[in-house]
């Protein structure tokens, strides 16, 4: 029995891949898509076919009553059917999709891709529903204006992932056909590992390593307050003074004697102890709050090797080394299709 | 398939609630006929729960509770499903059906499977009724069930709107169905169907005098008859239906002997006289009844039948039809009034025309023998038997007291009220025992013109009446009831009862009845009804046949493909029209404002690449406009983004259209020195 199971489900898995490999074939992965004949699929739903059961049903009845009402009706449910087959199909390919970049998240976080629908508005109101594999579906009700709509993807591991398929249905008109299609964007992105609570392990990178292997290795940060100065774009929120803000007095920061060029490593050894993943959990955390007290702070993972420096491009750069560690062969999106995909992405979209 | 379609309903719910509760009461209501009383009770209490739900919220039934008392409902459908037929024990079913699902509605697909039963229902309330207007009262209901399955994926529509967009496409819808109404060929039953439709009602072949009192309540149509030129004076509009030959004291009956069914002798005797003298051409439109007899006036031939049922005469002068018609029939005659009805074969007729039982109506027997002596010419007999009619206090009523024995002997002399059929069973009675060979005739009697040249016989107009054999003149028609009330086959049934009486019959077949506006009115509709009768409830194979014809001259098999195809490439050619982008075609199709700013860009030379964004272009080109015209295309361009891509921007349609036209009106495009 269970092996009977398994072998379906392997059978399936099979079949899915067939079939996402023939659509991937199909409909080419692209982020801006016009919905035409060529990516479409169109069949009766459910309600669809109980219709059609209905009208052999009253086919029959009317011959055998030789009645001509109930004949009637049946061609009027007929005649419907066939209407609805264009106005459902021409609803579904009024519509152009525009698959945004998914912004990077942690682990534990949902993820979304926001997508963008654009109606040429020959066909005003109906619903599309939008669905990523193994995910929940979202069902958006149109409004005039183009509009993003954020897609829930599925939970992943760490790593760097390329979008799965996204289903989008309709079923406009009387719900009598479904209206669908399969696409894959062009997009990938990254899942950082999920952030864990723990202490600050930083190993002063200026001060001598007695200083840093110390009884008080954590580092401590300290409210020593040395000065107010204007507020630059770059300075972390929990730094601004609000007393003075306030006042009226405008965005004054708050300046820390302590942080202040104070710089260190990061280092996976020192957790080794947890195991790899809650290491690298570990991690995410410190760097986070690194980052938040403006410290320089370089990474330390063994192999790879990140110099102290500070500023969300080098956080983001921290993040994506703790995703990628001695992570199993690069999936298929590699990093150089990912950035110049981006670029275009935005540009495209403001065609 | 691992990404389903999201069942929880996004779109608020109540008014496609509220609708289909309203159709659901609305189809119930005609469906009064079938349905079972336990039924009604089961629906009254789900339209007040339905009810009670979209007014509050209401925790929902547990489903277990439904399962429950659905298995309850169908073992006693099943239980109760001998005494009713199937068909009544399906809408039972199904009206059941909606009424558990309609207290628990929570997806998509629940409203789904009610409107799909209630289309259903619709179709099977067509099995009961097919007037036009109950027709038209069901599309209104169909219509609402379309309308509520359009709200289930309207989306950010107003109900306004998502009203009108339905509704054109029902609109569509109807060109189509026309087109296959008449183009696809009727097929002959799969199967034989007992119908239960309303032809419980008309003549039956058994008279107990009485029974024809019931037919006088109803208004149903029996049939239309629409003449050539002249229409027959009242007084001549017998209409021949059934022919009653056999009495046992109470019942008259029809002998049931199949050879003589089918004898079609007059047919041969149409040979005998001039079928040039003075005739009445007319076609007439029966609705189905429960017999094989159809309705003709003296004497019939039948020129021409429509129908898929061949129709005959038989020695009797009735029309019959080979097997009883579920449908309508039609069929085209000529009456020759004059020609006298001659077939008697001596050898078994006087047997059957003089049958009478030996035991009851004793006084009846002992009076004939005093009154009537063998001497006695046919002339004479006769006027002794009406002088006695006309001496003696006869009434005409529709509610005579009841004479359960005896019933000729306690008709003509205790009581002497009665109606036709007591006068025509009394008559012939008294014409048997007189040695005179007589039977009943069962028909009608009038009938009310609908136009100059179109009756409308009602069952109302059902009487009943005698027919002696003369061996010179033939058979001879006799109305007695006449003797007594000489109003009713001159002006009707109405005219010939008392106020009281004729005010009581007037309430139930329509009180509007003598008012001449009305009249006109009836008149009008009756007409509407007529045209319903004939071009949509029988329209068959038949007049499909006429209609191809009609458009190519003959029928035939060639002719029949030509047609077949014509239509469908005409339901083609509609939904080109609607769905074809001929309007991208012919270019009328409303151009954004951008695409008007792009077209008008291309025409100065600036071509923007397919692949390019707004700012690229720009970017590339505006060094070569004038100052003005990049100024003027820069400030469009960061209002069009503006527009499309920031949420609650002010910018809206008309400014980029200001803008487009300031860029328009610059002088000067290019930069100078170009």
């Amino acid at each position: 029995m269970f092996t009977i199971k398994r072998k379906w489900q392997s059978l399936t898995t099979w079949a899915y891949a067939k079939r996402d490999s023939w659509l991937l074939k199909r409909i080419p992965s692209e982020n801006v898509i016009q919905l035409n004949i060529n990516n479409t699929f169109i069949l009766p739903s459910s309600f669809g076919w109980s219709c059609i059961g209905i009208i052999v049903c009253l086919f029959v009845l009317g011959t055998n009553f030789q009645n001509n009402i109930i004949l009637l009706l049946c061609y009027f449910l007929l005649a419907m059917m066939l209407l609805a087959v264009f106005h459902s199909y021409f609803f579904f390919v009024q519509h152009q999709i525009t698959f945004l970049p998914v912004s990077p998240n942690f682990e534990n976080r949902q993820l979304y891709l926001p997508v963008q629908v654009d109606a040429k508005q020959n066909y005003e109101g109906g619903v599309l529903t939008f669905a990523a594999k193994e995910s929940i579906s979202v069902t958006s009700p149109l409004a005039v204006k183009p509009q993003v709509i954020k897609v829930p993807l599925p939970s992943y591991k760490r790593g760097l992932y390329s979008c799965p398929l996204i289903s989008i249905t309709a079923m406009y008109g009387f719900g009598l056909f479904r209206c669908w299609t399969h696409l894959t964007p062009k997009i990938s992105f990254y899942v950082y590992p999920a952030m864990q609570k723990s202490m600050v392990n930083l190993h002063r990178a200026n001060a001598d390593a007695q200083l840093a292997h110390s009884s008080d290795s954590q580092f401590v940060i300290s409210d020593d307050l040395q000065g107010i100065r204007e507020y630059q774009v770059t300075d972390p929120m929990h730094h601004v003074s609000w007393k003075h803000v306030a006042k009226g007095q405008g965005m004054l920061t708050k300046d820390f004697s302590e942080n202040k060029g104070v710089s260190g490593w990061l280092r996976l050894v020192d957790l080794q102890n947890l195991g790899t993943e809650n290491a690298l959990q570990c991690l995410c955390y410190q760097i986070q709050q690194l980052d938040k007290d403006q410290v320089q702070y370089g990474l330390d993972l063994g192999v790879t090797k990140i110099l102290p420096q500070e500023g969300s491009a080098h956080l983001h750069e921290c993040l994506v080394q703790l995703a990628l560690f001695s992570y199993p062969a690069p999936n298929s999106a590699s990093k150089s299709h990912l950035e110049p995909n981006v670029f275009s992405q935005k540009t495209q979209g403001l065609r | 398939m691992t990404q389903t379609y999201s069942t929880k309903l996004n779109v608020p719910s109540r008014p496609i609630y509220s609708s289909l509760l309203v159709v659901f009461c609305m189809v119930l209501i005609t469906l009064s006929e079938p349905l079972m009383p336990w039924v009604w009770v089961l629906s009254g209490c789900a339209i007040i729960i339905a009810y009670v739900r979209i007014k509050r919220n209401l925790p929902s039934v547990k489903n277990i509770t439904l399962n429950l008392l659905a298995i309850f409902c169908m073992l006693l459908l099943i239980y109760l499903s001998s005494s009713f037929g199937l068909m009544a024990t399906m809408v039972n079913l199904l009206v059941v059906a909606v009424c558990l699902k309609l207290i628990n509605l929570h997806n998509r697909a629940d409203y789904h499977l009610v409107l799909i039963v209630l289309f259903f229902l619709i179709a099977c309330g067509f099995i009961y009724h097919q007037s036009i207007y109950l027709v038209a009262y069901y599309f209104a209901c169909l219509v609402v069930l379309f309308v509520s399955a359009f709200l289930l994926n309207k989306g950010s529509l107003s109900l306004g709107s998502s009203v009108k967009q339905s509704s054109k496409m029902m609109l569509q819808a109807l060109p189509i169905t026309l087109m296959l109404f008449i183009v696809v060929p009727r097929l002959p039953p799969f199967w034989q169907t007992n119908v239960e439709s309303n032809t419980q009602t008309g003549l039956s072949e058994e008279i107990t005098p009485g029974d024809i009192a019931d037919l006088a309540q109803s208004d149903e149509l029996v049939f239309r008859a629409e003449f050539d030129n002249t229409v027959p004076l009242r007084q001549q509009r017998y209409w021949r239906s059934i022919v009653l030959d056999k009495f046992d004291g109470k019942t008259w009956k029809v002998t049931r002997d199949k050879q003589r069914l089918n004898d079609t002798s007059p047919s041969n005797l149409a040979d005998s006289f001039n079928q040039n003298q003075f005739n009445f051409r007319y076609l007439v439109l029966a609705q189905p009844n429960s017999t094989r007899w159809l309705y003709s006036l003296d004497f019939p031939i039948i020129e021409e039948n429509m129908g898929s049922i061949p129709i005959n005469v038989n020695s009797q002068y009735q029309l019959f039809q080979e097997q009883e018609s579920p449908t309508s029939s039609i069929y085209i005659l000529r009456s020759y009034p004059q020609v006298p009805l001659t077939n008697f074969v001596p050898e078994t007729d006087f047997a059957r025309f003089l049958q009478v039982p030996d035991e009851g109506n004793l006084r009846t027997q002992s009076w004939v023998k005093d009154n009537i002596t063998s001497q006695m010419s046919f002339a004479e007999k006769l006027s002794v038997l009406n002088g006695y009619f006309l001496s003696k206090p006869f009434t005409y009523t529709l509610k005579p007291p009841l004479m359960p024995s005896s019933p000729i002997d306690s008709f003509l002399f205790d009581i002497q009220q009665g109606f036709c059929s007591h006068y025509a069973s009394a008559l012939t009675y008294m014409l048997r025992l007189s040695d005179i060979p007589a039977r009943m005739v069962a028909g009608y009697q009038g009938g009310e013109e609908l136009s100059t040249n179109i009756l409308t016989i009602r069952q109302y107009d059902a009487h009943a009446w005698v027919e002696a054999y003369d061996k010179e003149k033939g058979w001879i028609r006799f109305d007695p009831t006449s003797l007594v009330a000489p109003n009713r086959s001159i002006a009707g049934l109405l005219a010939s009862l008392n106020a009281q009486e004729s005010a009581m019959f007037s309430d139930e077949i329509g009180s509007f009845f003598s008012s001449s506006i009305f009249d006109g009115l009836r008149g009008t509709f009756a007409l509407i009804d007529h045209n319903w009768n004939q071009f949509v409830l029988d329209f068959n194979n038949d007049a499909q046949g006429n209609l191809i014809e009609k458009l190519f001259g003959e029928l035939s098999k060639k002719s029949l493909t030509t047609f077949l195809l014509v239509a469908l490439a005409s339901i083609g050619l509609f939904l080109a029209i609607l769905f074809l982008p001929y309007k991208k075609w012919l270019s009328i199709e409303r151009k954004t404002t951008l695409q008007k700013v792009l077209i008008f860009m291309g025409k100065k030379g600036f071509k923007r690449d397919k692949h390019e964004s707004m700012k690229q272009f720009y970017a590339r080109i505006h060094a070569h406009l004038s100052v003005e015209a990049s100024s003027k295309l820069a400030e469009f361009i960061k209002h069009y983004y503006d527009f499309k891509y920031r949420q609650n921007s002010q910018v809206d349609e008309k400014h980029l259209l200001r803008l487009y036209f300031a860029l328009r009106d610059i002088k000067s495009m290019t930069a100078e020195g170009e």
